[in-house]
C-alpha cells in the first residue's frame, strides 16, 4: 500500500508539522504541561503513547521511542505486544493503563466502576489524572493524521526525550542509542 | 474537570486556555454544531441532522463523525469537501479546534467515571 500524502498545503507553514498559529501554541503549552508531570513511570507512559500512535495510525509517533523507556528496557518485542496487550506479558498496571487509554480514545461511555477499581489497584488519583492528560496530549496527532501531515522526516526509529520545560527533543536512531554510539 | 484541576492544576490550566483559544479560532456556530455531534456520539445518544443544513455544515458534520469514529480512515474526499468551503488554513484551524474539544470531552467523561 502506498504511503498517505498530505491532504492540504499550508501557506504559512515553516515546513514543520504545525502552522504555528495561536491555537498551535496553546496546544504546545498544554502538551508541555502534560509531559512535565512525572508521577507515572516512564515505561507505562511510553506504552500508552505508543498505543495512541497505533490506534490513530500516526507515523511520526510510531517512529519514536522514549529515551527513558529505552533505559528501562523497552524493546521492539514489547512494542509489538501493545496492539494485543490483553494477551501480552505486560504487568497488570500496564494493562490497566492501556485499558484506560482505550476507554478514552475508543469508547468513553464504557468507562465504569470496574475500570475505576482496576486503576486504583495500581495508580493513585494523581497518576490516573496524569494518564488521562497524557492520552489527550498523545492524541494531538489526530489533527495531523486527518490531514496526513504526520510523516516523519527520518527513516529510522528515533529517540524521543523532553527537556525540562516539557518540549520534545528528537535524538538519533534508536539502534545507535542502544549500542551507545 | 474540578477533580482533575485539583490533581493536575498545571495541565488543566493549560487545557482550559487551549479550549478558550480553540473556541475563538474558528467559526463558533459551526464548532457548536459539531461539538453537539461529538457529545451525542461519545455518550451514545441517538442523533440526527437538524433540518435545513447547508452543504458546508453537512460536510463539516460528516467529517466530525469520521474524526470521532476513526481518524485513521478519513478519506481524501472528506477533506476535499471541507476545502470546498474554506481555505487550507481555515480547515487546519477547524480540525485543531475539533481535536481540542473532542479529546477534552473524552477525558472529561472517562475521568469523571474513574476518579472519585
Amino acid at each position: 500500500m502506498s504511503e498517505p500524502v498530505p491532504r492540504i498545503t499550508l501557506a504559512g507553514s515553516d515546513g514543520g508539522f504545525l502552522l504555528g498559529n495561536e491555537l498551535d501554541e496553546a496546544i504546545t503549552a498544554f502538551a508541555a504541561a502534560a509531559v512535565r508531570a512525572d508521577a507515572v513511570d516512564p515505561m507505562t507512559t511510553e506504552l500508552v503513547r505508543l498505543r495512541c500512535a497505533q490506534v490513530h495510525d500516526c507515523r511520526l509517533c510510531g517512529s519514536l521511542r522514549s529515551s527513558d523507556a529505552l533505559e528501562l528496557g523497552l524493546d521492539e518485542r514489547m512494542t509489538a505486544q501493545i496492539a494485543r496487550y490483553e494477551t501480552s506479558d505486560f504487568d497488570a498496571a500496564a494493562i490497566a493503563a492501556l485499558r484506560l487509554c482505550d476507554a478514552i480514545i475508543l469508547a468513553p461511555a464504557s468507562a465504569d466502576p470496574e475500570l475505576a477499581a482496576e486503576l486504583h489497584r495500581h495508580f493513585s488519583d494523581a497518576q490516573i489524572a496524569e494518564l488521562c492528560l497524557d492520552v489527550m496530549k498523545w492524541s494531538h496527532q489526530k489533527m495531523l493524521v486527518a490531514l496526513r501531515l504526520e510523516a516523519p522526516p527520518w527513516q529510522e526509529t528515533t529517540v524521543l526525550s523532553f527537556d525540562e520545560n516539557g518540549d520534545p527533543v528528537i535524538g538519533g536512531p534508536v539502534d545507535e542509542h542502544r549500542t551507545g554510539r | 474537570m474540578d477533580r482533575l484541576r485539583e490533581l493536575h492544576p498545571d495541565g488543566i490550566a493549560e487545557l482550559e486556555r487551549t479550549l478558550s483559544v480553540a473556541r475563538r479560532s474558528t467559526d463558533p456556530e459551526l464548532l457548536d454544531l459539531c461539538a453537539g455531534r461529538i457529545d451525542a456520539m461519545l455518550l451514545r445518544v441517538p442523533f440526527e441532522d437538524p433540518e435545513g443544513l447547508a452543504p458546508r455544515e453537512r460536510a463539516y458534520l460528516e467529517f466530525t463523525e469520521q474524526f470521532v469514529t476513526s481518524v485513521s480512515t478519513v478519506l481524501d474526499a472528506q477533506i476535499a469537501a471541507l476545502l470546498e468551503h474554506a481555505t487550507p488554513e481555515e480547515v487546519y484551524e477547524f480540525i485543531g479546534a475539533l481535536y481540542v474539544l473532542e479529546m477534552a470531552r473524552r477525558v472529561e467523561i472517562v475521568s469523571s467515571a474513574v476518579i472519585a
